[in-house]
């Protein structure tokens, strides 16, 4: 499949998306106006009932030696600099803890509650997510001591809560974008990708042999799509929803069984206890994690564990897969297999890149900007490399299809088209049999036998015995063609269906024929004689009005008069 | 149209429907992100000052102050609500094509636009966020409006007072839906124009595919463009403000440029000449409007009308096309509908390209029916472009699904159809076309083989006596007995009538003739245990060896049959010494 010009190609598609990449995100871009301040230092800590002063937001970590706990209270208060800028708004980001910001007035001590999260969730001993959030200040902030009561709800080695930067508004949220815009453009695309396709999947559900795969695909583009978005908060940005965490564990739990699913469609196997096993896993697996979730046994961030390795079982199976099916590559080179081949491939690049986001989130191995990098890249890379690969197994599929049809149709022509005399042929005689079974008209079959034919061919070879044919078949179209439809039965049998004729007519018409055809003898060197019998019957002047007998008398009549012709040579 | 296709396009059309609608309800503000602090959308209590005489108004939004002139001014003027419970509160409104400033109680709090206009580059189109303090409660504010081209605007955008991220959002919700499809509709662009490359370097030439992107790209580039999507959420004003007229201008010769190529006549010359005005004009406005001698905005009107003359004639050349077809149609056998399945491409891309021109043409229509002549001002509904845009990239990207679809049913029908047109029907034995075809292959690559050459005795004497029902029976069973007999030949066909051939590869004399003789012994076998005829046939055999490479296969089969016709002759004179052939 893969020629020099493919990779010439390949080379170009890759040219031209870096291309316009770049034209987008420069595009796309934001630059903020005026200052950013990270509020990084000093804050004073109240850690459970003790006062630390003086700690630089990197060093809040080290006030624990074992991380933070479930119901542990930190208090965290800085003073706020002035940084001159329209709608001042601070910007953090929470993991599964919630808290509450105020502000107090430094002169009068009183203080205010500005912002509030999931603290009612906190106290139900509910499930608390994640999120960012901008929280406006009011215009005299810097007359105000800043404080953030955060209430652990899940045990965590980390700070729950990122370091607040200080910015205006537009800064803040627009940068925010800015940082996810890839997400965001993949996740929307998937999203709105994947119900589309999964509606076009539906309207052919009766049409299309792969209904099945396509259908999953939908679904599994339309549940990427939402992961990805309520992976990166990028959710709330349209939707009002305390859910957005549960939602995005809820889809990335629903990617293994339906990975599986897909998986097992196109690459089903014999074994039947490597399937037993495999579908317990992917299926029932999330549906047990979920269940406890919501029974508030074992919370999502909790469970995440089992559930990486469940998927990383599963990647390993569709490694094994794609290892073997590579391995048969030269003995299974079917059409199906290809196309088959190359979803499995989208859906490896895709786990592959799941893989490695995961890795690089649990096992802390690089530094935070490294994380940073990797973290807003593989997700959406994968997503659209999957994408891509489901675009282009229907696309490439259907132009060779588009070849298929064509090579179809000149063969459709053949079935149905008599190669030597361009008329309709047998098949096409049989039809009008049929057809005429339930007709109410007086329709008319002329059977019509060539004379001599054999002996043409044997003194004189095939050549001249087509020629006599066509020629034949030629004179029969011009005189009959607006008035019914000549087949060739084969040999040297023409029969002619007509709906409806005059006998009148009918008689005149074949005169001219008999006329036209002898008309050959002139110019013909070789001394053939052109001639023809024929018989023909109407429906109605027949009793037992069934074509297959109208055909029998009229080929009767047609004997009759090749006999006559034979006393008279 | 027979019932079962009416059936598919209307469960199609209910589908579609269902699709729709889920796309407005996504949309809806039922949904929307709920507003934290008091917020205001002020639509009463104006006061509208224009050349100098001022009037109260009742709405905001359906004022009427006619159409806003370069260097006109408009000045509307109100109190400041309850702003106390806010915090970073705001005033919000949006301009086009014109100059702002904002007077709170005289004094000048805000200013937009007078550098850009003093440099003569076009002023974009902008959404300002004034900020407010929380003791503004009760204030005068005035908002100064100067248009810096011709017919910049008949209207007021809405004006909101809130808290920041309230009003922020509220801009954001009400253009959701062209966010979420106007990015889809981009990024879908570049993908099909990366897998373009691969498809047109492979052996099927399509560049349809290749306007489709193009298509895709203008459609949602405009999408995000009109709707405000890029200013709100970069800082690309100037890109924001142009992105929409660009992509406008450009769209008719992309969807030309779709038409040409996807081959479904409409190549014409009037076609082509109307790609080269879409191509050249659009570009000298785009000079006119960077070189500042008149800017872009201007030429919409001209657009429009161009727009709708081509939209008119293409849509009788397409109905023509269609006319042409269905007469074409009617003219050939209609069996092909009873077993063959209709090939749904050239109708989905019709029905998407006439929903695109429909709501397109909705949308001039009503574009230019509120700038001109209803005094309301921006309606925040589901623009019904949008939603014919995704209905027409959908339906390019089906006609690919199709022609998909068209694939596998012709492969699982390609293989019977193979069969009928290489199998002798009466006999089921090999054709003439594939007999034809497998002596050409043997002829190419040199190989040994033979051919022999079977002629059935007495066939014209059986059809004449007892008709064509006991001839073809004749035949059935001489082909059945051939079939047997050469059961490992390369190929047993009947060539004609009462021909056979059957070639064999790497046979040589003593193969043939072991296999004849086995063959006459089968149809003595065969005469004795009929009762209806006896079976006598003339055959003559050739063989061909690689090391002569310059007889071809017809030389082999003309010899072989030579040989048949000497038997033929000598069983002639049998026949007459005989008289009449043994029937029982």
């Amino acid at each position: 499949m893969l020629n020099k010009k493919n990779y010439l190609s390949i080379a170009v598609a890759a040219f031209l998306l870096l291309t316009i990449l770049f034209a987008v995100s420069y595009s796309l871009s934001y630059k903020p106006l005026g200052i950013t301040c990270y509020l990084d230092s000093p804050w004073t800590v109240n850690y459970n009932d003790k006062t630390y002063t003086d700690i630089n937001f990197k060093n809040i970590n080290d006030l624990t030696a074992n991380g933070f706990i479930k119901k542990d209270v930190i208090s965290l208060t800085t003073n706020l600099a002035d940084v001159n800028v329209d709608f001042p708004c601070l910007f953090f980001t929470s993991k599964y803890s919630a808290f509450i910001v105020s502000l107090t007035n430094l002169k009068d001590g009183t203080s205010l509650d500005i912002y509030s999260y999931d603290y009612d969730r906190y106290q139900d001993s509910d499930f608390v997510g994640c999120d960012y959030h901008l929280i406006n200040l009011p215009e005299d902030y810097e007359n105000y001591e800043l404080t953030i009561t955060i209430y652990v709800n899940s045990d965590t080695e980390a700070l729950p809560i990122s370091m607040p930067s200080l910015s205006s508004y537009h800064n803040q949220i627009n940068s925010y974008i800015n940082d996810h815009i890839y997400a965001l453009c993949i996740g929307l695309f998937a999203v709105v990708f994947g119900i589309s396709f999964l509606f076009i999947s539906l309207m052919f559900i009766g049409v299309s042999k792969n209904s099945k795969i396509e259908i999953l695909t939908g679904l599994f583009c339309l549940d990427i799509g939402i992961w990805l978005l309520s992976y990166y908060g990028l959710l709330d940005f349209f939707y009002e929803s305390r859910n957005t965490t549960f939602m995005s564990y809820i889809t990335m739990f629903l990617i293994l069984p339906i990975t599986y699913l897909i998986i097992d469609t196109v690459h089903p196997t014999k074994n039947k206890l490597i399937f037993s096993a495999v579908s317990f896993i992917n299926i029932f697996i999330p549906i047990e994690l979920v269940m406890l979730h919501l029974n508030r046994t074992v919370y999502f961030n909790e469970s995440r564990g089992i559930f990486f390795i469940t998927a990383l079982i599963t990647f390993l199976i569709l490694t094994s897969y794609l290892v073997t099916d590579i391995k048969t590559i030269h003995k299974t080179r079917t059409f199906k297999s290809a196309s088959n081949r190359l979803q499995l491939y989208g859906l490896f690049c895709f786990a592959l890149c799941g893989i490695i986001e995961i890795a690089t989130v649990s096992l802390h191995i690089f530094s935070e900007d490294i994380i940073l990098i990797i973290k807003n890249i593989t997700l959406p890379t994968g997503i659209s490399i999957y994408i891509g690969t489901v675009i282009f197994n229907y696309i490439i599929f259907s132009t060779e299809g588009l070849a298929r049809v064509q090579q179809y149709n000149k063969l459709k022509e053949m079935a149905y088209v008599d190669v030597l005399t361009k008329l309709p042929n047998r098949a096409v005689s049989d039809y009008f049999m049929k057809r005429y079974v339930n007709s109410t008209s007086n329709y008319c079959i002329i059977s019509i036998d060539i004379n001599g034919l054999k002996s043409v061919n044997d003194t004189y070879g095939h050549t001249e015995g087509d020629r006599l044919i066509k020629d034949f078949a030629n004179c029969l179209s011009e005189n009959f063609e607006d008035v019914g439809v000549c087949t060739r039965m084969g040999g040297d049998e023409f029969l002619i269906y007509i709906d409806s004729i005059k006998e009148v007519d009918l008689k005149k018409r074949l005169i001219n024929l008999e006329e036209s055809y002898s008309s050959l003898d002139e110019n013909n060197e070789k001394g053939i004689r052109h001639s023809f019998a024929y018989g023909y019957a109407f429906k109605n002047n027949l009793e037992n009005s069934s074509p297959h007998t109208v055909y029998m008398v009229a080929d009767q009549l047609m004997y009759d008069m090749k006999r006559k012709q034979h006393e008279q040579s | 149209m027979n019932f079962k296709h009416i059936g598919k396009y209307l469960i199609a059309g209910a589908i579609i429907i269902i699709y729709m609608l889920c796309i407005i309800k996504l949309g809806s503000n039922k949904y929307d992100i709920k507003n934290v602090f008091p917020f205001y959308n002020i639509d009463s209590g104006w006061t509208v000052t224009e050349n100098g005489e001022s009037r109260e108004i009742e709405s905001l939004f359906k004022a009427s102050i006619g159409l806003v002139n370069k260097h006109d001014s408009v000045t509307i003027t109100t109190t400041i609500p309850d702003v106390s419970e806010i915090v970073s509160p705001c005033i919000s409104f949006k301009t086009i094509l014109s100059t702002a400033d904002v007077y709170l109680d005289g004094e000048l709090i805000y200013s937009y636009g007078h550098n850009t206009e003093d440099k003569g580059l076009m002023v974009n189109k902008s959404y300002h966020y004034v900020p407010l303090s929380s003791s503004d409660s009760g204030k005068t504010i005035s908002i100064v409006i100067t248009g810096t081209e011709n017919s910049a605007f008949s209207s007021f955008s809405n004006v909101y007072v809130g808290n920041i991220s309230d009003v922020y959002n509220k801009y954001i919700q009400v253009h959701k839906i062209p966010f979420i499809i106007g990015f889809f509709l981009c990024i879908f662009a570049l993908v099909l124009l990366v897998l373009s490359t691969y498809l047109i370097s492979s052996s099927h030439k399509d560049y349809s595919i290749i306007f489709s992107s193009i298509i895709s790209f203008l459609l949602g580039a405009y999408i995000l463009g009109y709707n405000d999507v890029i200013i709100l959420i970069s800082d690309r004003l100037r890109l924001g403000t142009v992105l929409e007229y660009i992509t406008l201008l450009y769209m008719p010769a992309a969807i030309i440029g779709f038409i040409i190529t996807d081959n479904i006549g409409f190549n014409t010359v009037v076609t082509r000449f109307f790609l080269a005005v879409n191509v050249i004009l659009p570009t000298i406005f785009l000079i006119l409007h960077y070189t500042n001698i008149c800017h872009i905005c201007n030429f919409v009107s001209i657009f429009h009308l161009l727009a709708m003359i081509e939209g008119f004639a293409s849509l009788c050349q397409f109905i023509l096309v269609i006319i042409r077809k269905k007469k074409d149609k009617k003219k050939q056998i209609n069996i092909e509908n009873r077993s063959f399945i209709h090939s749904y491409s050239g109708d989905v891309l019709a029905i998407g390209l006439m929903i695109f021109i429909a709501t397109a043409t909705y949308e001039i229509l009503i574009f230019n029916y509120q700038k001109y002549f209803s005094p309301t001002g921006d309606r925040f509904s589901v623009s019904v472009l949008t939603i014919g845009a995704i209905i027409f990239v959908m339906s390019l990207f089906l006609n690919f699904f199709f022609h998909n679809i068209d694939h596998y049913n012709s492969k699982a029908l390609f293989s019977k159809l193979e069969n009928i047109a290489y199998t002798d029907e009466l006999t089921s034995l090999a054709n003439r076309a594939l007999s034809e075809k497998v002596l050409e292959n043997l002829e190419k690559t040199n190989a040994n083989y033979a051919i022999i050459s079977i002629d059935l005795d007495q066939l014209k004497l059986i059809n004449d006596n007892y008709g064509h029902t006991c001839g073809d029976r004749y035949i059935s069973n001489f082909a059945r007995i051939i079939d047997e007999v050469f059961i490992n030949s390369t190929i047993s066909a009947r060539i004609g009538g009462d021909e056979f051939l059957i070639a064999l590869k790497d046979a040589d004399e003593w193969e043939c003739s072991s296999l004849l003789s086995k063959f006459e012994t089968a149809l003595i076998k065969e005469s004795e245990a009929s009762d209806e005829f006896t079976y006598k046939a003339s055959y003559g055999f050739a063989i061909h060896k690689s090391k002569d490479k310059n007889i071809g296969s017809h030389e082999v089969y003309m010899l072989a049959d030579k040989r048949m016709y000497d038997m033929k002759q000598e069983h002639h004179l049998n026949y007459d010494k005989e008289g009449e052939i043994e029937n029982a």
